[in-house]
């Protein structure tokens, strides 16, 4: 397996493998394309495409399961969870039937697709529904065991897939248990718990950015979402300042909420989610871009993780600021702009490479995204991304007190 | 008219005084739609399903009819009919998963053609000999995801699948063809690939006749023409008898109706 394989690849080997273990594996695909050639290729006579019928899908395969067949059914996770979600909740779950929903193409993964492929709010759902087990791999490494361990279960499951390659593995030797957070990295100053591929990939890049500022940042990885890892993360509580949480999901009901749930009645402790709060990108960009825009970067993890570490040190916590995410923001669209990742606050746009057809791209980007007018003659003099989103706020305020 | 006939009729005689003691219960009850189908249910509960077939309700809101085969068979008591709609009761509004013989919550309009398809499907991978029976209303032909099971079933010619609508032609507010109508009902469903047989649905012969294996390997359609409120003629062919409370009074009249027009001709 190399780290650039699509998750969706290994995922239907492993399907296969796992078929061929289980005669009462049953693949039900809603016209997805790839199941057709590789699992459909070795169980014809267990393959079971029903159109383009996400609510009918569910429904069968409640019926199949209900008679004796574990019924692996296929959409996407937008479908799967909103159009489907009826079914989801009354035949599946409430019934707690062995059906496995695979959800693919979750979060923004689906990038270039657009709005109406995005998965911000299945996790919310799938909590909330109840009853299903559900499990967010990091990497492509880990799909095939998280599949052999929902497969075991005698209830309902949820895989959340995405679409794209995405860098990996993260993991190492890690076995995959599920239901356990895995330790990825020590720390004993703040902990960040991330959940899914990128926000796996930026914490550890937060973490390592901490680092060199002297922050210890415990990472762990929460690839079960349910049931979910209280001891893990109440130890973290109790063992580092508080708890950062990221995640390719709407800051409700995700894995944040998760996260306070788990603390909150326990050993209460600052959590601060770096979620998908902005608005979602309705322009083409690449997966990782779209999630910077709409607010899950690194920086945001390494900003929030400092502020929270702070508290340790016997500081107030900074308030969560809209600056911050300003800020964020600005950064993101220097990344765009300059087409560059290697962005920090304090770098100057023209010492990264930029000239001024490009600044006016810049300010075209930030009237475009943010709202506000900034001159060339005020963006000439507050260069860096901190400068300009100092800029940004001041031009909000001076609308917002005008209006 | 002939011995089973005959039993079946009385069976569904039964049927229809417990949904309308259910009806008199502090919260009142689905009563028109459940009077429209007592027939259906005592014919294929009582005559034309096996111990090896399936029944869902997918008019899940028929309810008081449930419970009144589930009393005829004995797997409930009479004195549990009578708890229907008071406080602690398990006999809700409309079937919670867990009575005897009910494999999932309907209620939930839509629901129930998809299941038996699965069902019905997981029969025919196991090579199974199972006929799954499912009984929908007229307005719930509505609601989108049915069709979506119809053309599904149809395509994969379940044939172990069989769809009975309860065609009494009125849903909560007005006839189905006034609120949006289903006509031409018939060729819609043989359009869909079902093998489509209609009937009157208050006629237990008919009904046996209809409800036989189709010799097409298609899935089949009975549409079974009822009329709301069957049995009790103040209530009968109307819109409001979709939900009603009834009075002692009232009950007592009901109850004098329906034994009055005890063998009349369908």
């Amino acid at each position: 397996m190399t780290a650039e394989e699509s998750p969706r690849e290994v995922y239907w080997r492993a399907l296969v493998d796992l078929a061929a273990r289980d005669p009462r594996v049953v693949c039900v695909d809603t016209d997805m394309g790839g199941l057709e050639r590789t699992f459909a290729r070795a169980f014809p006579d267990r393959y079971l495409n029903v159109g383009i019928a996400e609510a009918n899908m569910m429904g069968v395969a409640a019926g199949l399961a209900a008679r004796g067949f574990v019924p692996y059914v296929h959409t996407m996770a937008t479908f799967a969870t909103t159009r489907a979600a009826e079914q989801l909740k009354l035949d599946v779950a409430a019934v707690g039937l062995p059906v496995r929903v695979v959800a693919s193409h979750a979060g923004l993964s689906a990038a270039h697709f657009g709005t109406t492929h995005y998965a911000l709010e299945d996790l919310a759902v799938v909590r909330a529904v109840g009853g299903l087990s559900a499990v967010v791999p990091a990497d492509a490494a880990e799909i095939p065991a998280a599949l052999s361990a929902l497969h075991a279960l005698p209830g309902p499951a949820y895989l959340r897939l995405g679409r794209q390659a995405v860098p990996g593995p993260h993991r190492g030797a890690h076995p995959f248990v599920l239901g356990e957070a895995v330790r990825l990295r020590d720390g004993d100053d703040v902990t960040i718990v991330a959940c899914g591929p990128y926000p796996v990939l930026m914490a550890l890049e937060a973490a390592a950015a901490l680092a060199a500022e002297g922050i210890g940042a415990r990472v762990l990885e929460i690839h079960t979402l349910v049931p979910f890892d209280s001891g893990a993360v109440l130890a973290a509580a109790s063992q580092t300042a508080g708890i950062v949480t990221v995640e390719e999901h709407r800051a409700q009901g995700g894995l944040g909420d998760a996260v306070a749930e788990a603390t909150g009645a326990v050993v209460p402790c600052p959590v601060v989610r770096v979620a998908v709060t902005g608005p979602v990108g309705t322009a083409v960009r690449g997966h990782r871009e779209l999630l910077e825009e709409a607010g899950v970067s690194a920086d945001a993890v390494r900003h929030a993780a400092g502020r929270v570490s702070a508290l340790r040190k016997g500081q107030v916590m900074p308030s969560p600021s809209t600056g911050d995410r300003t800020r964020d923001h600005v950064a993101s669209l220097f990344r765009r702009v300059l087409r560059t990742d290697a962005v920090g606050v304090d770098d100057d746009f023209f010492t990264l490479g930029g000239n001024s057809l490009l600044a006016i791209e810049l300010l075209d980007a930030i009237e475009q995204d943010l709202g506000v007018q900034i001159t060339a003659h005020t963006f000439y003099r507050n260069t860096t991304v901190a400068e300009l989103a100092r800029s940004v706020e001041r031009a909000r305020e001076t609308v917002t007190s005008e209006g | 008219m002939n011995a089973t006939t005959g039993r079946i009729r009385d069976v569904a005689y039964r049927l229809r005084r417990r949904v309308l003691r259910m009806a008199a219960g502090p919260l009142g009850a689905h009563v028109g739609g459940s009077l429209s189908c007592a027939d259906i249910l005592a014919t294929l509960h009582f005559d034309v399903m096996r111990t090896c077939d399936t029944f869902l309700l997918s008019k899940g809101h028929a309810a008081p009819a449930l419970y009144a085969v589930l009393a005829e068979k004995g797997l409930i008591g009479e004195a549990e009919v009578d708890s229907y709609g008071r406080p602690g009761s398990r006999l809700l509004g409309h079937p919670p998963r867990g009575l005897p013989g009910v494999e999932f919550p309907t209620g939930s309009l839509g629901h129930g053609v998809s299941l038996g398809a699965g069902m019905a499907l997981a029969a025919a991978m196991a090579g199974r000999d199972e006929r799954v029976f499912v009984l929908a209303g007229d307005g719930e032909l509505q609601e989108g995801s049915v069709w979506e099971a119809l053309m599904f079933a149809g395509h994969r010619r379940l044939g172990g699948l069989t769809v009975v609508v309860d065609r009494n032609g009125m849903q909560l507010t007005a006839a189905t063809e006034e609120c949006v109508g289903l006509e031409p009902l018939a060729a819609r469903l043989t359009a869909f690939g079902w093998e489509t047989r209609e009937v009157d649905g208050h006629d237990v012969e008919a009904l046996r006749a209809a409800l036989a294996p189709p010799g097409s390997g298609l899935p089949l359609a009975v549409i079974a023409r009822t009329v709301k409120g069957r049995g009790v003629r103040f209530l009968e062919g109307k819109v409001s008898s979709h939900y009603a409370v009834l009075t002692e009074p009232l009950l007592r009249r009901a109850l004098a109706q329906l034994d009055a027009g005890r063998g009349a001709a369908p």
